[in-house]
């Protein structure tokens, strides 16, 4: 009975051995793991996980916030190249899954645990989220450092719409850009002051000098 | 008959009671829910303070702030929700330029309610030794980020000393250019920057330059709290309730600068404290519109025009909606935005 027992253990781990399991986990290493780019903001904490798995480390903000860090498995290339070298014997021999070709054999006998090694041990890296307090994702990242940029604002390039907008534009402008907008001014100003050439000579001037034009 | 008429009469008037505080308990709910997108500086600590003690729940909101260093991602992701799309914030905390920039680019769909903090030492020029005096600056070369808040500082110290930008040679160079600033070189003479950089190029070239001025008495750069006006209108009194509780973090922040600083340490992961030191003693604290602020925004709004930045004549009291704070903090509206 022992005997009966034991036999059909044996079969049972060489059939599982020899089913290309380790190729299969060798290309899951070389997918890599769930990308962490994939997730949006707004999601909740449960979703992400489900996702990425549990975190690796936790630090609660001031403001009610918390910054969680998980680890997540990248591509591994070498994975791939094994996993071809795991698959070659059934495809030399012919055979499909689950038949116990004799080099699928001894390969699985290789492959298998160093697989899982290889799965265990691939390279890693860590990404760190910020969900705000209601347990939401707020942004892909840890808060921002301290400070706030000088941000400059810019100016059209080329020509001038009546509807222009100065906030997604960059640089300076053109000095067509500064005649016309000048052009404009002086009508804005009617005949008060200067005549209207000197006028326009001086707005002209100071729109050049502001955007470093000489 | 009659009877049976009048429970049918009541049981309707109670379904439709029972309806209607649903939809107001629903709609109280989502008034409540508020998301502030702010840049993390401490000009605008009193919204710091608002959070960690506790004074927006006294208010009955529940806020989240997303924190943007850029002012300008701040205000693209912000734009997302113009067409009424929440979501996207619903109340900005941001620098002056960008705020003036974003309200005429927005067909000035955008609201700006009051001021949180200004800085005016935050702004400085730093020159080499031999400038000392305003008229020292004509010819020489001066690095700015044109178009930023340096840039108006140096447009508004030029003119309160009778000179313009074409009496000077302009350079476009980064805030932080001023760190790494190659005396020997002489292709700068001046520049117009913003802390921390000014304090740490005063660090690293000891004597051989220093600090020609301040933006003092010329203009303050602003932190402003501005939202759309489809958000104030579809959630009345929202906006009271944040200003009010931005009161209370601004009276908190105003004594308890050891929580200001501990809020920057564990929010921002900040080492080096002397910057937020630097910045929580020059911030002005105000939740308000003042007097100097219309002063200020009539200097921005005419410089602006004469860089080309505002297509019209600018009005700043047409720019800032004083309502929420008339109705939440009347005492902090001066005469004449009323």
């Amino acid at each position: 009975m022992r005997s009966e027992w034991l036999a059909g253990a044996s079969l049972t781990a060489l059939s599982l051995l020899g089913s290309g399991c380790g190729a299969v986990i060798l290309q899951d290493a070389a997918k890599g793991g769930e990308t962490p780019w994939s997730l949006s903001e707004g999601m909740t904490r449960d979703q992400v996980e489900a996702k990425l798995g549990g975190p690796v480390g936790k630090r609660t903000l001031p403001d009610g916030g918390v910054v969680t860090v998980y680890e997540y498995r990248l591509p591994d290339p070498s994975a791939e190249k094994l996993a071809k070298d795991a698959l070659a014997p059934w495809f030399k021999v012919g055979g499909a899954y689950g038949v116990a070709a004799p080099a699928g054999i001894f390969t699985e006998f290789y492959f298998f645990p160093y697989a899982i090694y290889k799965a265990a041990t691939g390279p890693r890296a860590k990404v760190a989220f910020t969900y705000g307090p209601d347990g939401r994702l707020l942004y892909l990242r840890a808060p921002p450092a301290y400070g706030a940029p000088d941000d400059a604002v810019g100016m059209p390039t080329t020509g001038i719409r009546e509807d222009y907008g100065v906030f997604d534009a960059v640089g300076a402008p053109s000095i067509g850009v500064i005649r016309g907008i000048c052009r404009r001014e002086d009508q804005d100003r009617g005949s008060a002051g200067l005549t209207a050439g000197e006028k326009h000579v001086d707005c002209v001037s100071t729109g050049l000098a502001i955007w470093g034009l000489e | 008959m009659g009877k049976a008429k009048g429970i049918w009469r009541i049981r309707t008037f109670a379904l439709i009671a029972t309806l209607a505080w649903a939809a107001a308990a629903e709609a109280g709910h989502e008034d409540a829910k508020v998301l502030i997108l702010a840049q993390p500086t401490a000009r605008g600590d009193a919204l710091w303070m608002a959070l960690t003690q506790g004074f927006f729940k006294e208010e009955k909101l529940d806020v989240t702030v997303k924190w943007v260093a850029s002012g300008k991602e701040l205000l693209r992701a912000f734009e997302d929700g113009k067409d009424g799309r929440r979501g996207a914030g619903d109340f900005v905390l941001v620098s002056e330029l960008l705020t003036v920039s974003f309200w005429q680019t927005t067909d000035k769909a955008f609201a700006c309610l009051g001021v949180v903090g200004r800085d005016a030492d935050a702004y400085v020029a730093v020159s080499r030794a031999e400038i000392n005096t305003s008229q020292d600056l004509a010819g020489k070369t001066v690095g700015t980020r044109l178009g930023s808040t340096s840039a108006w500082f140096l447009g508004e110290y030029l003119r309160a000393h009778q000179m313009k930008e074409r009496d000077v040679r302009l350079r476009d160079v980064p805030s932080d250019a001023v760190t790494t600033w190659d005396l020997d070189r002489g292709d700068v003479d001046v520049f117009f920057t913003v802390e921390p950089y000014a304090a740490q190029a005063l660090r690293t070239h000891g004597g051989r330059i220093h600090r020609l001025g301040t933006a003092k008495g010329y203009m303050h750069g602003y932190m402003l709290l501005g939202s759309w006006k489809w958000y104030l209108r579809d959630h009345p009194g929202v906006a009271e309730r944040v200003l009010r509780a931005l009161e209370k973090g601004r009276l908190h922040a105003l004594q308890q600068k050891a929580e200001v600083l501990q809020f920057a340490r564990g929010m921002f992961n900040v080492e080096d404290i002397r910057p937020v030191d630097a910045d929580y003693h020059s911030t002005e604290r105000l939740v308000g519109l003042d007097r100097v602020t219309l002063d200020d925004f009539q200097k921005l709004g005419r410089w602006m025009k004469e860089a080309g930045l505002l297509t019209e004549t600018f009005d700043p009291k047409v720019f800032f909606d004083p309502q929420p704070l008339r109705a939440g903090l009347p005492d902090h509206v001066s005469p004449e935005f009323k």
